[in-house]
């Protein structure tokens, strides 16, 4: 029971609760603030029960919110008293009051260091909760070693390790460099076979933490986690403590089930993967009832614990992605959830399904509860739910059901909770590109997103508004139209002028032979919108004025007019009025051909990647995810792969995460295979571009790193490698200057010694620092093995030809594959190709005069390898069969699948 | 992981903040405020989560006070929700059916409480016998001192 001491304490606070005003209550505070100052400066001394009572009172009126500026040296003085309470007061100080950067931190960890090695249990406690309070980098270098020592340690009690665990978290959260805990990986797995439920439950906590920073490490943790997780769920061995409402160690549970999803399906040894599909049964047959709500005998608490390993266990099943049974099951249980009475079920629910619908085998299995899940978007009173619905149906979203999830989620947007409609917007303008079908479909989707939903619109939506519409050639006079129809509401949005007024300005002249929309109604149509909207929309009005003055002779002189108003050439807006006098110089110049010239309808746009993606992607990383798990992160990588517009724009070398980013270049690399020069990676801030020749078995490559950036790079360092096989290739990486200021271009050489064949391209790694934040790019260098092919000296003859070709005989040495040309077949333009891989062609060796046959030498340090060739196309099927015979089977196979990925 | 645990009444007091990441006084301040006044405009039916910013807000309310959690988006909503009631568990069992004034009183056993439950942002103790096991042990250290701490070695707590 609580203690009735410090009565001091308890009339001061019902004082202040009994006071009548906050000006009263402040008289008070300020009172009982010079009443302590006075005893603290007092020269004879408190005892340690007055120093305890008044620490007490400070913490009580910060907590009330009011500045307390002294007290903290006699707070900290409480740290190393004998008495357990004055302790205890004293560290609840340092944790409400004080953070790392407190000048008396270092008085407070050398506390923390003395009880840390106590004999007495109770202060190693209080000064392991100090830790995990408080945490912080100068605490972790000081503490880290002593709190690894007491989690490992056999003479630590259970009580010391649990908390050992988590102060270790902490620290490890906050100075991963400080702690070293890789020594000590298997003694700490080892804890979790502890038959204290405590410590295995932090244990548990600590390796989530350490395991998702490095998997690789503690894969061992697999088996034991999948073991205890076992004998939990199915043997229901748990100590009585632990049981909670009948359901033995629900915590614990869900915290191993998280535990696995850092790591791959446990393929090996199988009773590990039996163990856990098994787990997982168990955790999804446990919450039967669940239509008609519980019976009112059983306590919420059993099923909310029962539902919460349910859900987590989905969450696994999602991860693993390998049981279609399991999956296709769940899906059928969330439809159940999404009727259930409890408002917590259905968003839990609709949270597991857009899981779910990232997966590869349960995405159909989702897609049967679309109705539901629209009518909870139409329905549900929460918004929270609603948002969780809107995320379903994005997730389930495909070129069938497309119309109707739009028009629903449009729908829904007018009554959208304020912070989600932009997201909302994004993903409706993804959705209708993606799935689009018909454009003029598009076209009024899009716009009528824009005027509904104006404010929320995000500039990147109506540019890639119009970027489409300038593609689609069949989709612009539609355009023009219905843009003209909704610019002629008088009050329509910013953003919708914008688009029209592009619109009208490149495709107005579709549309002007209707008296409805003539040139000179467009005109009055743009004007009219003019004076109402900002500056930029008003730069962009004036180029569609005088678009139109180009097209439309008839009302050049009125736009002259306008232009010349003094409002234009002498606004206040430097770029209105840069604008306004070029085009009254343009339009009056005598040169007739200038003019058509400059305002030619605009190119298309190269086929630019939409950017919605990545806005979509910062909106929802808008602060870091620390703790996001394999799973979350696949599920937005997946959706970026299915999409297939991984664009290597999207990866921006500007991440928002402050943690390192690593990135590839694979979208970039898969040209090299057929030319030598190129851009090996490129984002708006950087770009690397390369030049590479190839000698016999030698080569030469010299990297170029352009910063296009407005802040220097700095910490530029670069390390060359060959995955898998370190020693196939000799590699050459001259040091390159640390620093790249903006706008500069460095230049880098490497060569490169061909040793032996090998298969993966080898990997640059730059590192680099850009605006504090630290990025890594993984970039595999165009270096395959085709490079280093040369031709024969001396050109072969049909039967030296069939000669070569029979002495390598078949298999190994000979591979065939058979593929589907990814492009029409044009021989002439797969001659070039073949060449242009490295092998020279030979005529008049085949009978057929459309096969190609080829023969070269693969040039490395320790061999040289012969290599014949022969394609044969077959223009019908749209099919080409390459057949490769090299000396060695290994080249075989190399060359035929770099042939393979590349035609 | 909970990155911060707050109690406050009906009336939006704040009774009890709990922050396991670093935050500034300022910034803890601003959050507090917004989150009272969200949670308090939430009606009965409404599910007991709520998504804010990048973190989920597990939050509950027993008699008139509120308890919230805000943990990460892939923790668990469910057992946070349990975790809070088993906090109230606790504070009803030390304090003999738990009330705000309790808690404004003894606030500070409040904090001791929740230390033994939550760590560092994490569940140090399940068990409701272990941990009012440690904090009762505290307390009988407090009121005996030596001799408190003969006993306690006697009964093997210590």
């Amino acid at each position: 029971m609580g203690k009735e001491d410090m009565r001091g304490l308890s009339h001061f606070i019902a004082d202040i609760r009994a006071s009548k005003s906050k000006e009263a209550e402040l008289k008070r505070i300020n009172k009982e603030l010079a009443n302590i100052r006075a005893k603290f400066g007092d020269k004879k001394g408190l005892t340690g029960y007055q120093k305890k009572k008044y620490v007490c009172k400070l913490i009580f009126m910060f907590l009330l919110g009011h500045e307390v500026e002294f007290g903290h040296m006699e707070a900290v003085n409480l740290l190393s008293s004998l008495h357990y309470s004055e302790k205890q007061m004293g560290y609840l100080f340092a944790s409400v009051m004080l953070n790392e950067q407190h000048d008396l931190m270092r008085l407070v960890i050398q506390a923390i260091k003395t009880d840390l090695s106590s004999r007495n249990e109770l202060n190693v406690s209080l000064a392991l909760h100090c830790i995990s309070n408080i945490g912080g980098k100068e605490t972790a270098s000081e503490v880290a070693t002593l709190v690894q020592r007491l989690l490992v340690a056999d003479e630590s009690p259970n009580t010391v390790k649990k908390k050992a665990a988590l102060a270790m978290l902490r620290l490890f959260r906050e100075a991963p460099e400080q702690v070293a805990i890789a020594e000590y990986t298997p003694r700490v797995i080892q804890l979790l076979t502890s038959p204290d439920t405590g410590v295995v439950t932090s244990t548990a906590s600590l390796l989530t933490a350490l395991a998702s920073a490095n998997p690789d490490e503690y894969r061992s943790c697999v088996a034991v986690a999948i073991n205890k997780l076992h004998r939990i769920v199915l043997a229901r061995s748990e100590q009585e403590d632990y049981i909670y409402y009948s359901v033995p160690a629900p915590w614990l549970t869900v915290k191993l089930l998280r535990l696995l999803q850092l790591f791959p399906f446990p393929g090996q040894p199988t009773c590990c993967s039996r163990h856990v599909y098994v787990c997982v049964c168990v955790c999804l047959s446990v919450c039967l009832p669940v239509c008609d709500g519980r019976p009112t005998r059983v306590r919420i608490q059993y099923f909310n614990v029962n539902h919460a390993c349910m859900f987590e266990a989905m969450n696994l099943i999602a991860h693993y992605d390998n049981n279609a049974d399991l999956q296709i099951k769940a899906c059928t249980l969330l439809g159940d959830f999404l009727i259930h009475k409890e408002t917590n079920m259905r968003f839990l629910a609709l949270e597991s399904l857009s899981v779910m619908a990232t997966t590869e085998y349960s995405h159909e299995a989702v897609k049967r509860h679309k109705s539901s899940v629209i009518r909870a978007l139409k329905h549900e009173s929460d918004p929270t739910v609603q948002r969780r619905a809107a995320d379903v149906l994005y997730a389930l979203c495909d070129s069938e059901a497309v119309e109707r999830v739009v028009d629903e989620l449009l729908n829904f947007l007018d009554h959208a909770d304020y912070s989600v409609r932009e997201e909302l917007v994004l993903k409706i303008a993804i959705l209708a590109e993606r799935f689009v079908k018909d454009y003029s479909w598009y076209v009024d989707v899009m716009l009528r997103l824009i005027r509904r939903a104006g404010d929320h619109v995000a500039p990147e939506v109506w540019y890639r508004v119009i970027q489409v519409i300038v593609n689609r050639q069949d989709v612009q006079d539609y355009a023009a139209k219905t843009c003209f129809e909704a610019l002629l509401d008088p009050a329509v949005h910013e953003a919708m002028v914008n688009v029209g007024g592009y619109v009208l300005g490149e495709f107005g002249h579709l549309i002007a032979n209707d008296p409805n929309s003539s040139p000179v109604k467009q005109l009055e149509v743009i004007q009219m919108h003019y004076p109402m909207v900002s500056a930029s929309t008003r730069a962009l009005l004036l180029s569609t004025y005088v678009k139109l003055a180009n097209l439309f002779p008839e009302i050049k002189s009125h736009v002259l007019q306008v232009l010349k108003t003094s409002h234009f050439l002498k606004n206040a807006d430097a770029e209105l009025q840069q604008r306004a006098n070029e085009y009254v110089h343009l339009l009056q110049t005598s040169n007739t051909d200038v003019v058509p010239a400059v305002l030619e309808e605009m190119p298309p746009f190269s086929d630019a990647q939409t950017t919605l993606l990545q806005r979509l992607e910062t909106k929802r990383t808008t602060v870091t995810e620390k703790t996001g798990t394999l799973a979350a992160r696949k599920r937005q990588e997946g959706k970026k792969i299915e999409l297939g517009e991984v664009s290597a724009a999207a990866h921006s070398a500007v991440p928002a995460k402050s943690e390192t980013t690593v990135i590839n270049n694979d979208p970039f690399f898969d040209k090299f295979t057929l030319v030598n020069d190129g851009v090996l990676y490129e984002n708006p801030v950087l770009q690397i571009g390369v030049k590479s020749e190839f000698h016999g078995n030698l080569g030469r490559l010299t990297v170029f790193y352009g910063n296009r950036g407005d802040a220097p790079m700095t910490g530029v360092t670069t390390r060359a490698f060959v995955p898998n096989a370190p020693d196939a290739l000799s590699i050459d990486a001259r040091p390159i200057d640390a620093t790249i200021p903006p706008g500069v271009q460095l230049q880098q050489q490497i060569n490169v010694e061909c040793v032996t064949y090998f298969s993966d391209a080898p990997v640059l790694e730059v590192s680099l620092k850009y605006q504090g934040r630290a990025v890594v790019l993984a970039l595999k260098l165009p270096v395959m093995l085709n490079k280093f092919i040369e031709p024969l000296t001396a050109p072969m003859d049909a039967p030296t030809f069939f000669k070569k070709w029979n002495q390598l005989g078949g298999p190994p040495r000979e591979v065939r594959q058979i593929i589907k040309a990814k492009e029409p077949i044009v021989l002439d333009q797969l001659h070039e190709k073949v060449v242009s891989f490295g092998l020279p062609t030979m005529p008049d060796i085949d009978p057929k005069p459309q096969n190609l046959v080829c023969a070269g030498i693969i040039h490395t340090t320790n061999a040289q390898i012969g290599t014949l060739l022969r394609v044969e196309p077959n223009v019908e099927a749209q099919m080409i069969r390459f057949t490769v015979r090299a000396s060695v089977d290994a080249a075989s196979v190399i060359v035929s699948n770099l042939l393979v990925s590349n035609f | 992981m909970i990155q911060f645990v707050l109690m406050f009444s009906r009336q939006g007091k704040l009774r009890m903040q709990k922050w396991y990441g670093a935050a500034s006084q300022k910034e803890k301040k601003k959050v507090t405020r917004e989150l009272i006044t969200l949670i308090l405009a939430r009606k009965t039916k409404m599910s007991n989560f709520l998504e804010w910013k990048d973190m989920k807000i597990v939050y509950k309310r027993y008699a008139s006070l509120y308890f919230a959690f805000a943990v990460g988006n892939d923790d668990n909503e469910l057992m946070a929700l349990e975790l809070i009631h088993r906090y109230v568990e606790l504070l009803d069992k030390y304090f003999g059916s738990v009330c705000e004034l309790d808690i404004i009183f003894n606030f500070d056993k409040a904090y001791y409480i929740l230390d033994e439950l939550l760590l560092g942002g994490e569940v140090q103790e399940s068990s409701k016998k272990a941990v009012l096991r440690a904090v009762t042990s505290h307390d009988i250290l407090e009121e005996h001192g030596e001799a408190g701490r003969a006993a306690l070695e006697d009964i093997g707590v210590l």
